[in-house]
């Protein structure tokens, strides 16, 4: 079966905050560090049993090239593939950077909203949207801490006003 | 009721707390001292001892039973039910009406005997709060009677709730109907009225399932093969007990003369006495089976399917019609063969469990076995709402290479990260290595041949199936109201080949269960996610 079966349909217009991408190279440089730590003790321990230099080397040059992806192009194609949107009726969700996973949660099944932010997110004025359904959360990552607050009652307004409305 | 008129669980709960209670211990104790004092003098004084402390000890158990039950207190105040407990620590708990989702009973044998059961209140609210209130023992009459003003002043007071076009609290939100005017859209998009006090109780169709059956479904089941292991195990490791005591006791001269005589008998006797053991160990678990499903009733009534089942001890539970999240139609590898399915139903919530666990998915079977033929008039009569199932489309001819492609490579790769070594240190055995490794490869592959012959998936106004299995088959049935999120996942290679992954989101239990479709048509599965996003 030969066809282009890519998702066609619109594609949430909406994006993160730019800022995020380095929100996000920090918050990975942080999590590098034991990644390199472990890599040069795998390294050390290998050389001091007299592995070859090249071998033993294998494991730090790994997660240096690792790290170097990390720090760089992943934020980057992440950030450029998150994508969301909000009606009246759902919340759209378009995210993944080899595998792309599209998501729809109805404002019907929107029982809570809120925001949160960790000390990294915080320093740059970012803020993360959770939407809770009964099954559990979807979170938009990134955004102004403004914008996260506006649309977080804008969201807890259309959910409630969605549910008396009925059918 | 006034608060001061609470009234109290029947006294013969702490004779019977205090049984069980004091039985357990004792048993223990006994099995302790048998094993430590195998023998002597030491075991007369032993036994005394034992006697002493365990009399002691149901005392104590009896005594703190008897506070327990006296400080117990129950009774409907205003539009709560009430309960006050404990002696120590004094508790008082006051659950809603309205949140109220089903009352089981459960009655033990002791129970039965003197006519009493045990009132279980499930009610609505997420895994922070304790889900459950028990009350018990109270006479069968008492406990029928507040369970029917619980459910019925329950359904008013939801009436209510949905009248006066507040969500409040008392809706629970993993309900997923939407409530509008007085009515509640229910399973399948119509409407009825909440019941206010009207034949709640009328019980609309009833099923029994009888004793062949039952057997046939025991006979039939996974869990019978997993409790035969289980009994296999535990007669080896008595043979290999008795074989060591006989050791202590009677020495070599006992031992020889039995091994002799068993090695006389030959092969044959071996795999008479394993085969035996086989079957008794087969009856047993299908005599526990039964016994546990004895007399399995499903019935009707009002708004809710009750299930009453068991011998030893009977149990009554109750599945609100709001709660259910999914309906499962289940054809197991041997049922399938016979032509034989089964229903189980998700619930949401601290919903009843039939093998008492509460486990986070809450899976309750409503048709333990029925013949094909049978399934449509019983899913009619049992829940009407949820009688069409959509109709299924398999996944896609070209979607075999991802079933394949994945699994295959990961089983090459472990295939030679385990024989390598073989040939590397034992090369007369890479014939034997690689040969098993074929194999192994070859059964990777027929069953995920099975697993993509049997997915499938389809939509009807508003219900979603998904269909899965690979010597079994079964099938998911949700309403999209019970779909909490859904999402459609690709890879690259995917996107290539026109194919995608669905994933249904529900609740179950008190976690969430993934429907999914592996590889289905990618246009079909954005055809699910607009009708999914539809308002209609």
């Amino acid at each position: 079966m030969r066809y282009h079966g890519a998702m066609t349909e619109s594609i949430p217009s909406r994006r993160l905050d730019p800022k995020v991408r380095t929100a996000w190279r920090v918050q990975n440089a942080v999590g590098g560090i034991p990644l390199l730590l472990i890599a040069s003790a795998v390294t050390s321990g290998l050389a001091i049993n007299n592995v070859s230099m090249a071998l033993s080397a294998l494991p730090v040059l790994a997660a240096v090239a690792l790290l170097a992806l990390w720090l760089t192009l992943i934020p980057a194609v992440r950030y450029r593939r998150w994508r969301w949107d909000v009606t009246e009726d759902e919340v759209r969700l378009q995210r993944g950077i080899i595998i792309i996973q599209r998501t729809v949660v109805p404002m019907v099944r929107v029982q809570h909203v809120d925001t949160t932010q960790g000390p990294i997110l915080n320093a740059f004025g970012i803020s993360e949207v959770r939407v809770w359904t009964a099954a559990g959360m979807h979170a938009i990552p990134a955004l102004a801490d403004r914008d996260a607050a506006e649309l977080r009652d804008r969201i807890a307004t259309l959910a409630r006003v969605t549910d008396d409305g009925g059918v | 009721m006034a608060e001061s008129e609470l009234r109290r669980t029947h006294p013969l709960t702490v004779a019977v707390r205090t049984l069980g209670g004091a039985g357990q211990v004792v048993g223990i104790l006994f099995g302790v001292i048998v094993f430590s004092a195998a023998g002597g003098t030491e075991s007369v004084l032993a036994a005394f001892g034992f006697a002493a402390l365990a009399l002691l000890l149901a005392g104590a158990i009896g005594a703190s039973q008897w506070l327990t039950w006296a400080y117990f207190r129950y009774g409907i105040v205003g539009s709560d039910l009430l309960i006050t407990e404990g002696w120590l620590i004094r508790k008082r708990r006051s659950i809603p009406l309205g949140r109220i989702q089903s009352v089981d009973m459960r009655a033990g044998v002791m129970l039965r005997i003197f006519g009493m059961v045990e009132l279980s209140v499930q009610t609505a609210g997420g895994a922070a709060t304790e889900p459950e209130a028990k009350i018990g023992a109270i006479t069968r009459d008492e406990a029928e009677a507040l369970r029917a003003e619980l459910l019925q002043a329950g359904a008013r007071s939801r009436a209510a709730a949905a009248a006066s076009g507040g969500m409040g609290g008392t809706v629970g939100a993993a309900e997923g109907a939407a409530v509008s005017g007085g009515g509640v859209t229910g399973l399948e998009g119509g409407t009825w009225e909440v019941s206010t006090g009207e034949p709640a109780d009328r019980v609309l169709y009833e099923h029994k399932v009888g004793l062949g059956r039952l057997a046939l479904a025991a006979v039939t089941s996974k869990g019978v093969l997993a409790a035969m292991t289980v009994v296999l195990a535990v007669v080896a490791q008595l043979f290999g007990l008795a074989a060591d005591l006989a050791m202590d006791f009677g020495g070599a001269d006992v031992i020889e003369p039995a091994i002799e005589g068993t090695a006389a008998l030959g092969l044959a006797a071996f795999i008479g006495l394993s085969l035996a053991s086989i079957l008794v160990a087969a009856a047993v678990a299908i005599a526990v089976a039964v016994s546990r499903d004895f007399g399995f009733t499903a019935r009707r009534i009002g708004e809710r399917v009750e299930i009453e089942a068991g011998l030893l001890e009977r149990r009554t539970g109750g599945i609100p019609l709001r709660r259910i999240q999914s309906i499962s139609i289940e054809e197991a590898p041997l049922r399938r063969l016979l032509g034989m399915v089964s229903v189980s139903v998700v619930t949401a919530g601290s919903g009843y469990s039939s093998d008492q666990n509460q486990q986070a998915t809450t899976s309750t079977t409503v048709i333990p076995i029925a013949s094909r033929e049978e399934l449509g008039s019983l899913v009619r009569g049992l829940l009407p709402e949820a009688r069409r199932f959509p109709e299924m489309t398999p996944v896609p001819t070209g979607s075999l290479r991802f079933y394949l492609a994945v699994p295959l490579v990961l089983a090459a790769l472990t295939l030679t990260a385990l024989t390598l070594p073989v040939l590397l240190l034992a090369p007369e055995f890479f014939r034997l290595a690689a040969g098993g490794g074929i194999a192994l490869l070859m059964a990777v592959a027929v069953w995920r041949i099975l697993m993509w012959r049997h997915a499938s998936y389809g939509t009807d106004r508003d219900s979603l199936g998904v269909g899965h299995g690979v010597l079994g088959r079964y099938r998911v049935r949700l309403h999209r109201s019970r779909i909490q999120s859904l999402s459609v996942r690709q890879n690259p290679f995917q996107r290539r080949a026109g194919v995608a992954t669905l994933i249904a989101v529900s609740v179950a239990g008190t976690s969430s269960e993934d429907h999914v479709v592996r590889h289905m048509s990618s246009s079909d599965a954005e055809a699910i996610v607009a009708w999914y996003g539809s308002r209609e």
